[in-house]
């Protein structure tokens, strides 16, 4: 029995209309030895491990009340905000929202790591992503060495711009 | 003999495989065309006709089901109907996706296949 990771693989195309052996499972045995009053974790919400887009934000963003600009641009791209370890430490973001090796796990179709340098614990969580896009003001930011697409500026600056180019009535 | 490949996919979400289910049938298809075995898909859940009929459409060989109440929630029905898989399809691998359900269906299925997780 193997547990898998998130891998960046295409399975085989859909063939509309082909159809396997289908069998219906008897399950047999107690099911009801557990019963749900209630879940502890409401698990219709969304997990950004599965999110296609995630806008993560780091220390560059400055400040706490930046962080709304992660969270316009994931909004505004469909995705979900991701966040630096430093940043949840800080109180800018939730934990759920961390990425890196003591975070979420992510490889989204694009990440994009705004003021984040990059460092090994949080690559770890998302070097498998397919593009990343980095902003960082400091050209030799590890991120960079990761990125698929470099941005060297102000993230606080680029963001805005980015909501702007995307049509977002809210960016300043 | 054991043989062939079996992907379980627990829970999905309605209509169609979850993110990590995409990746996982392809690296169990990609192994089962190895083995030039078998793959076939086990799709746990309440809800589970969408993911069943992707699963048929990207070429699993088989594609066993249970679906209903009792499998919508992580714990006993879910490694109960995994178990019912396994016996079904007697494969030589399991694989699992990651996702909520793996860390407690993992050692649970091989306890009860006397696997190694």
């Amino acid at each position: 029995v193997i547990g898998l990771a998130p891998v960046l693989l295409d399975p085989p195309d859909r063939e509309a209309g082909r159809s396997g052996e289908r069998i219906e499972l008897d399950v047999t045995g107690n099911l009801d030895r557990v019963r749900v009053i209630e879940p502890a974790v409401d698990t219709g919400v969304a997990r950004i491990e599965d999110a296609r887009v995630v806008v993560s934000g780091g220390r560059g963003l400055r400040e706490a009340d930046n962080f709304s600009l992660i969270r316009s641009l994931a909004a505004n791209l469909g995705g979900m905000p991701g966040a630096s370890r430093a940043i949840v430490d800080d109180g800018w973001a939730p934990p759920t929202e961390q990425v890196g090796l003591t975070g979420a796990i992510v490889t989204p179709d694009v990440y994009v790591a705004a003021g984040i340098s990059g460092a090994s614990q949080h690559m770890a969580g998302c070097s498998n992503s397919r593009l990343i896009v980095a902003i960082n003001t400091d050209p030799d930011a590890p991120i960079f060495r990761y990125a698929h697409l470099g941005i060297v500026d102000d993230c606080l600056e680029v963001l805005p711009e980015l909501l702007r180019l995307r049509g977002d009535a809210g960016a300043s | 003999m054991p043989e062939g490949v079996l992907l379980v996919m627990t829970r999905p979400p309605g209509g169609g495989f979850a993110k990590g289910d995409h990746e996982a049938f392809a690296v169990a298809s990609q192994l089962a065309s190895s083995l030039g075995a078998s793959l076939s898909c086990a799709v746990i859940g309440e809800d589970v006709e969408g993911a069943a009929t992707e699963a048929a459409e990207r070429g699993a060989t088989r594609v066993l089901t249970a679906s209903g109440p009792a499998f919508g929630t992580p714990g006993d029905g879910l490694v109960a109907a995994a178990t019912a898989a396994a016996a079904a399809a007697d494969p030589a691998a399991i694989l699992v996706p990651r996702g909520p359900d793996m860390l407690e269906l993992t050692p649970r299925l091989a306890a009860r296949r006397r696997a190694r997780p």
